[in-house]
């Protein structure tokens, strides 16, 4: 008997917008307890929901980018149960008639498999409980109560916790080109749900399945999914049955374990929520949507792959938003597309990570960045020098020509000097010299080494390769 | 002429002209509860607050500041409206201690414009009740014979104008819970359009119907009020604009009045003759009279309860005793929840969240709320075919006159059932009007209906203000006594 793995994903997105979805208070993570929340998102008798609009078209913008339908007509649905962390005893969601149906996307290591998305939906994120571990006390904290979430579900498409993650990873690619969730998995801001079963290969007949919350990093849910996968199928094996439940991963001991056992099905006495009006939405104001939608990962890397990028440059840049778009800027001031991406994907790139900053918390400006290549393609300053400058530029706005001139960044084209250096260089070193006219045209690159030494590395490599051949043909001669 | 006796109207007309002061009406008010307070019409009134409200109102009006005709005027409000610091206890346990920080929409339009909040009236519990009898507080008592309800669920609002203990209430109706009141009480109360006026800081019970309304003593004083607290709230998604609740014709010359057949026998034969009486002067004042269909009567209750509990059953799960409230200590937090909801929630409020939660789990839903939703369905259509040859349509509002004390809360069914000339306006989301159309022969008050199609509160307004220019019988008032013996031996 031979058994496959069967997967679905349910995944949590926090939308971005800085209010939540039926209020006007602030979205921002890590304030004090309770002190981003209201008479609406506490649940205060007599509050009503007023929909965030922005939150409304940011659902869209991600269901236009998974390639679903938008329904024309949409509601929101009550789920009701009792928890402290709920506080009006029932999550604004949305079951009947959700906002977005029928998407798919194809993450790029299984580019042969289409994940299929059967639904996206708009809801509200609950509170927090705080549990006091020197006390009995729990405490409750709303300021997560009423920020906006999708909600994306996907048919059980996947037949491992690798596609799984990889399908994720696509994901979160994308919403962060559209700029609507932060993406952030350790911070909640996406999360996983998976649910798993088994099926015996080549038969439809999917096993009772679990499901396994709240994962909150890619390697967890590759982890867990396997992890997940070998119980049920040793159990399987040994003639056991899976029961139905809802299960957690736990890190420390590579397994997981049994949350909660689901009664025959869950209550949620779902019912139309009346105190929001159906929506209608307008055709001409979705495609109005759809007009402004950034480019998104695919057309990006397309969009590099025609500037002539290498395939690795390309995916790196496209991943990247704020790269990609600084990159785009910089290539608009006539400089190599080639010469820019290099150059953003070492020396910036390199420097954003030492100093731990974004791109746009630095002074870098693409028109400062293009003076900078050009410079360098003309051949005024030497690699060592693009480096410095670019750690330099990165921190504060300088005059570059100015900073080149009195830092002596500037490349030597002094021929005099260069040809005294070369001079002393050959003179001081017969034997590599004699290797030279022995036929080893290694001993060229040594020669220009020591001659950049001699001028402390401000000369200009093509001059002095020149020179330096020039010299040895008439000591030849 | 007594000042209690004022319309409020006039009163607001006194104060600008200086014929007395908010402070002098305040005082009034005051005796005049302290001497009717056996009905039990008020949960809060905060004297000392009234009186440093009412000075500041009256140096305001003084000063011109104030243009509103009804500046100055003072108005009881059903307790499930939310008033910035004064308790809102919706006459529940479960509420006893929760201070609302914000005022209801309709609170901050009437104090823009100059009126003064006197405090809440007891009603039914989270408004659940057609007597006034499931107050946590007590029974409120109909001031016409204290021995009988007043109806419900805004009683104390209702009370509380029949008894001439205030101008004018804010009260709210769900299935009939200013009209059935207004009926029983002998005032005029009027249900607007749903989405007439803002739900923000109402308490919720079932959101597709709650609207809130306002009582006075005549259609008059009603308009005005209402003219005050109606509009779109940008914060409640369910409101609207619509047409002007003031129309320019007057008088009801060619409204054609439609009387459903089915609705009139309904009702005790007393009521009917009344029903008939009033018919009778619509049609001397030039209106058409005629019998309509409006064919649904035991859909209508049903596909109501079902519906309202639903909703309930939702909205009151927030009274959990984890943000408000007192929670009953237990060891588990679910036995928390259960023993504190059981311990805080009135027996009616917890039968009808039972019934609620029953029709929306899984297995009943489509038996109970999609079949109720499609009756309601059905009469809304059968709604705007009756109006598609009648401007108006002309019922009773409550099969009985107010029982006694005591005697419906013995039977739950016939409680639902009384409210049969009532809830389909709610399902449909119409506009009604009732208005006093006399006594029986124990003296008990018998309203009217009026229902208009959505939006057209003006012709109701037009009709009952034609109706009570040519009539008396919202002038006829009771002798508040608290052993009223004169119309117990009648009975």
């Amino acid at each position: 008997m031979q058994l496959q793995c069967v997967i679905g994903l349910e995944i949590h997105a926090e939308l971005k917008t800085k209010s939540k979805l039926f209020c006007g208070c602030s979205t921002a993570f890590g304030a004090p307890p309770n002190t981003q929340c209201c008479p609406v998102c506490t649940g205060m008798p007599g509050a009503l929901p007023a929909l965030n609009q922005t939150a409304l078209i940011y659902a869209i913008m991600a269901g236009l980018s998974l390639h679903c339908e938008i329904s024309r007509y949409t509601r929101f649905d009550r789920k009701n149960y009792f928890y402290p962390d709920l506080p009006k005893a029932y999550q604004i969601s949305q079951l009947y008639a959700p906002l977005c149906r029928n998407g798919f996307l194809i993450s790029p290591l299984f580019p042969k498999k289409k994940i299929r998305i059967r639904e996206i939906h708009l809801e509200e994120d609950a509170g927090k409980l705080i549990h006091d571990r020197s006390s009995t006390e729990s405490y409750c904290d709303y300021n997560r109560s009423g920020v906006p979430l999708i909600e994306i579900v996907t048919e059980p498409d996947f037949v491992s916790g690798l596609e799984a993650s990889e399908f994720i990873k696509a994901l979160r690619e994308i919403f962060l080109c559209l700029d609507i969730c932060d993406c952030k998995m350790q911070e909640g801001s996406l999360r996983a749900d998976i649910n798993i079963s088994c099926r015996q290969t080549g038969s439809s007949q999917l096993g009772t399945r679990t499901e396994i919350k709240n994962l909150n990093s890619l390697r967890s849910v590759i982890q867990a999914a396997d992890a997940e996968f070998h119980r049920q199928t040793a159990l399987i094996k040994k003639g056991k049955s899976i029961l139905q439940e809802t299960r957690r991963w736990n890190e420390n001991t590579g397994k997981t374990e049994s949350l909660r056992v689901k009664e025959n099905t869950a209550e949620y006495r779902y019912f139309p929520e009346p105190d929001l009006p159906p929506l209608c939405l307008n055709e001409n104001w979705v495609t109005a949507i759809k007009e402004r939608l950034p480019e998104l990962p695919d057309a990006r890397k397309e969009h590099c792959l025609s500037l002539g990028l290498s395939e690795e440059n390309a995916a790196s840049l496209s991943a990247a938003p704020d790269l990609y778009s600084f990159f785009l800027s910089v290539v608009d001031h006539n400089v190599s597309a080639r010469k820019a991406a290099g150059w953003i994907l070492t020396d910036v790139l390199h420097f954003l990570r030492s100093s731990k900053k974004e791109l746009l918390q630095t002074c870098l400006t693409p028109k400062i960045a293009a003076e900078l290549l050009i410079l360098m393609e003309k051949g005024k300053i030497n690699r060592e020098g693009v480096r410095q400058l670019t750690q330099v530029l990165l921190d504060k706005n300088i005059d570059l020509q100015n900073f080149i001139q009195s830092h002596g960044l500037a490349l030597n084209n002094n021929t005099v000097q260069i040809n005294d250096a070369i001079e002393t260089v050959i003179a001081e070193n017969p034997k590599a010299a004699t290797d030279f006219y022995n036929g080893n045209s290694k001993t060229i690159g040594f020669f220009i080494g020591q001659t950049m030494k001699l001028l402390n590395g401000s000369g200009d490599p093509k001059l002095i390769r020149r020179i330096l051949l020039q010299k040895l043909d008439e000591n030849l001669s | 002429m007594n000042i209690l006796n004022y319309s409020a109207l006039d009163l607001g007309n006194a104060l600008k002209k200086g014929l007395c002061s908010v402070l002098e009406v305040t005082d009034a008010l005051h005796q005049r509860l302290e001497a009717t307070s056996f009905l039990n019409t008020v949960i809060t009134i905060d004297w000392d607050q009234v009186q440093k409200d009412a000075a500041l109102l009256q140096e305001k009006i003084e000063k011109g500041m104030l243009s509103s005709p009804l500046a100055g005027v003072p108005v009881l409000i059903k307790d499930n409206i939310c008033t910035r610091f004064i308790p809102a206890t919706c006459a529940s346990k479960a509420l006893l201690n929760f201070i609302p920080p914000y005022d209801a929409y309709v609170i901050e339009k009437m104090k823009t414009a100059g009126m003064l909040i006197l405090g809440k009236s007891n009603m039914d519990e989270f408004a659940m009740g057609s007597t006034g009898e499931t107050s946590f507080f007590g029974p409120v008592k109909n001031p016409w014979n204290p021995l009988y309800v007043p109806g419900g669920s805004s009683s104390g609002s209702a009370a509380a104008v029949a008894a001439r203990s205030v101008f004018c209430a804010l009260g709210t109706d769900t299935g009939g819970s200013i009209r059935q009141p207004a009926s029983h009480c002998g005032i005029t109360g009027i249900k607007p359009s749903y989405g007439r006026v803002s739900r923000r800081g109402l308490i919720a019970y079932a959101s597709s119907m709650d609207q809130i309304g306002t009582m006075a003593r005549s259609a008059l004083d009603c308009q005005a009020i209402l003219s005050i607290i109606c509009g779109q709230d940008k914060l409640d998604f369910t409101s609207r604009n619509g047409k002007s609740i003031f129309s320019k014709a007057k008088g009801v010359r060619d409204l054609v009045i439609g009387i459903p057949e089915n609705l009139l026998q309904a009702a005790q034969p007393e009521i009917q003759q009344c029903i008939l009486n009033s018919a009778q002067i619509f049609t001397s004042m030039g209106a058409v009279v005629k019998w309509t269909k409006l064919s649904y009567t035991r859909e209508a209750v049903a596909a109501y309860y079902i519906l309202a509990c639903a909703e309930a059953s939702s909205n009151l799960g927030r009274y959990d005793g984890w943000k408000y409230g007192e929670r009953t200590p237990a060891v588990t937090l679910n036995k928390q929840l259960c023993r504190t909801r059981s311990e805080k929630l009135g027996a009616e409020v917890k039968q009808r969240i039972l019934l609620g939660s029953f029709v929306l789990s899984s297995g009943h839903f489509d038996d109970y709320y999609r079949k109720a939703e499609k009756a309601r369905n059905l009469i809304r259509k059968a709604f705007q075919e009756a109006f598609e040859d009648c401007n108006l349509i002309l019922t009773p509002t409550a099969p009985t006159t107010a029982p006694k004390i005591g005697e419906m809360l013995q039977e739950p069914v016939k409680m639902y059932q009384s409210d049969l000339h009532t809830v389909g306006v709610n399902l449909a989301g119409l506009p009604a009007i009732c208005f006093p159309g006399g006594l029986t022969h124990s003296y008990m008050p018998v309203g009217i209906q009026l229902i208009a199609p959505d939006m057209e509160e003006a012709l109701l307004f037009q009709a009952v203000e034609a109706f009570q220019n040519v009539s008396d019988f919202h002038l006829q008032s009771p002798e508040v006594n608290q052993s009223c013996s004169y119309n117990v031996s009648s009975d």
